[in-house]
């Protein structure tokens, strides 16, 4: 391989169709507009499909990356590393709740159909939707800005209705990332995902549904049953145990064999992992021994 | 026949194409501004967001230009520069009214020949940089060049078997009485979404996407910059302005001059397509091109087959 100005040539590779491409190696993340922040996808590009993809998360004691990528980016300053000690915010309701605090169900519901908006503004984002990314993020800030019940269904029923009749966004996205429930199990993903058992489009209905639902219950003011299992915006929380966004993490590099960079960033962004949860866990089991 | 122009026009020309430009950039501005909320606000707030695309301009003028390693600069600034370019001699044939700067005898033909240079300005500014996001943004377009021209092409012929004429004089002629978007329904629906998709605007803006953190244009900076995001407004400005002597009937209308209808429908086409982008997301290639070429093209085959037929019994 030649080094032209220091860096280095495209080697090449057989192509999915056994032609011999040139390819590249690129590194996307850990900050990009509308990307999960904090995650690095190590991907190896033949024009523009995607040919080999490995997942690290960047600013984390551990590295979670599987495949080929086993090796957190090792000069990761100390100082740089995010406060991962502080809990994830879009699970802190949930995660309150688990340790005996009372949260009402209401702001446990504020707080998911936020993320959820959260989500899909990126989501539309990549897409290449603007007016329905700035309204999700409009109705997101005001949900957490304590807007009532009534205002919040008036903000998101418009993002809901066109979202979900849009045919040209159906056509655009079916059969993008098609995550089946069996295998999202087998890699422990139990959130949204799980639900949607399909493909891009699938997991946005999922979040456009608990948005809905989420929006009618902000005001609820009774607590959330502790006892219950917690489930956030990605999934199953428990104290300890495996963060749900781990296993979105997991499937990421089958989904993103083979397709194509935009269908990659829409994939990515159909799941999107919260990687604060990972540095969460992760900190809290350095602490624990 | 339209009239010539004098000469002075080869220079009114370039500057009428920007400040249109501008207009429909600050138009654009305002309503994505407006999209957060829902509502376009005050008066004063849809004035601040009008201005933008112009501080915008400003901005990167001053601003220091960023070069990326081993870039290939010169084809990058070829490919920025070219795409202005290519926007305003496309428009040498647009009549205003009925009167262009030059009205050429291949009208047509030239039109779709400098709104080509566009493939090659969009390729060579995402080649030069020697950028990965760039160099997929280049090739995104080729992509869409293959999805969009053939029905285009076939769309802008029919408007020419219409007239029996590939001067744009005498296509606005042949539509005194009727105007081709009458009897051409699926030809001119075809020729609005080519319009923006030869100006990767809207819709079809996945060469400079965000997903690809801005494609083509991601590496481009100062000068350069302004150059080619302000030609591909051009371009967008020309293309829907080309659909007016095309199909709309050009300066024929009751009552105004020439001129005042030209301008009336450019701004109506134009209105139509910056409120149209704000309804669908991005369409990507890998998908549009089996509906282009599946769809588009034997609905447009069918239509010029229509037209000629009708041409031969008159």
């Amino acid at each position: 391989m030649g080094l032209v100005d220091g860096l280095p040539m495209a080697d090449r590779a057989d192509d999915r169709d056994g032609l011999r491409l040139d390819r590249l190696h690129v590194p996307l993340g850990p900050v990009l507009t509308d990307w999960p922040s904090g995650l690095v996808l190590r991907l190896t590009l033949q024009g523009d499909i995607v040919q080999e993809a490995a997942v690290e998360a960047v600013g984390i004691g551990e590295a979670v990356g599987i495949g080929e990528v086993v090796e957190n980016v090792e000069a990761v300053d100390q100082a740089t590393t995010p406060p991962a000690s502080r809990s994830p915010f879009w699970d802190e309701p949930f995660l309150l709740a688990a340790k005996g605090v009372r949260v009402s169900q209401g702001d446990a519901a504020r707080r998911l159909c936020a993320a959820h908006l959260d989500s899909l503004g990126r989501f539309f984002a990549v897409v290449g939707w603007g007016d329905l990314a700035a309204r999700a993020r409009f109705a997101r800030d005001r949900a957490l800005a304590g807007t009532s019940a009534a205002e919040l269904t008036a903000l998101v029923s418009p993002v809901i209705r066109r979202a979900e009749r849009s045919r040209t966004l159906r056509g655009l996205t079916a059969g993008v990332g098609v995550l089946s429930g069996e295998h999202a199990r087998h890699h422990g993903v139990t959130g949204p995902a799980l639900v949607a058992d399909g493909d891009a489009h699938a997991r946005m209905l999922v979040w456009l549904e608990a948005v809905g639902r989420g929006a009618a219950t902000v005001d609820v003011s009774e607590a959330l049953d502790a006892t219950e299992e917690a489930v956030g915006p990605r999934g199953r929380i428990a104290d300890g145990a495996t963060p749900a966004s781990q296993g979105l993490l997991d499937v990421l590099p089958c989904l993103l064999d083979g397709a194509e960079f935009a269908c990659a960033r829409i994939i990515v962004a159909s799941l999107d992992p919260d990687l604060d949860e990972i540095g969460h866990v992760t900190m809290a089991r350095t602490h624990h021994g | 026949m339209a009239e010539r122009a004098p000469l002075w026009a080869v220079f009114v020309l370039p500057a009428v194409l920007v400040v249109v430009a501008v207009a429909v950039a600050g138009l654009d501005a305002v309503l994505a501004a407006g999209a957060r909320t829902g509502r376009i606000g005050s008066l004063r707030a849809a004035a601040v967001h009008a201005v933008r695309p112009g501080r915008e301009v400003l901005r990167h003028l001053v601003q220091q230009p960023r070069r990326t390693r081993a870039s290939d600069l010169p084809l990058a600034r070829i490919g920025a520069a070219l795409l202005p370019v290519a926007a305003v001699l496309a428009a040498v044939v647009l009549p205003l009214g009925f009167r262009s700067v030059s009205d050429l005898p291949e009208g047509i033909v030239w039109f779709n020949a400098m709104e080509a240079l566009a493939w090659a300005a969009v390729w060579l500014a995402g080649w030069g940089p020697n950028s990965a996001l760039s160099l997929i943004g280049g090739y995104r377009f080729l992509a869409q060049g293959l999805a969009y021209e053939l029905p285009h092409m076939l769309a802008i012929t029919t408007a020419a078997l219409g007239a029996e004429s590939l001067r744009v004089g005498e296509v606005v002629d042949a539509q005194a009485g009727l105007w081709f978007a009458v009897w051409m329904p699926a030809a001119f629906g075809i020729y609005l979404l080519s319009a923006m998709a030869m100006a990767f605007w809207g819709p079809f803006d996945q060469p400079v996407g965000v997903d690809v953190a801005g494609g083509a244009a991601a590496e481009l900076s100062g000068v350069d910059r302004v150059l080619f995001l302000g030609g591909r407004w051009l371009l967008l400005v020309v293309a829907a302005a080309f659909s007016v002597p095309l199909f709309l009937g050009g300066g024929h209308g009751p009552l105004l001059p020439g001129w005042a209808w030209t301008v009336l429908k450019t701004a109506a086409v134009l209105a139509v397509l910056v409120w149209a982008r704000r309804r669908v997301p991005t369409l990507r290639m890998e998908r549009y091109v089996e509906l282009a070429w599946v769809v588009l093209t034997p609905l447009a085959v069918v239509q010029a087959l229509f037209v000629a037929v009708v041409v031969l019994n008159r």
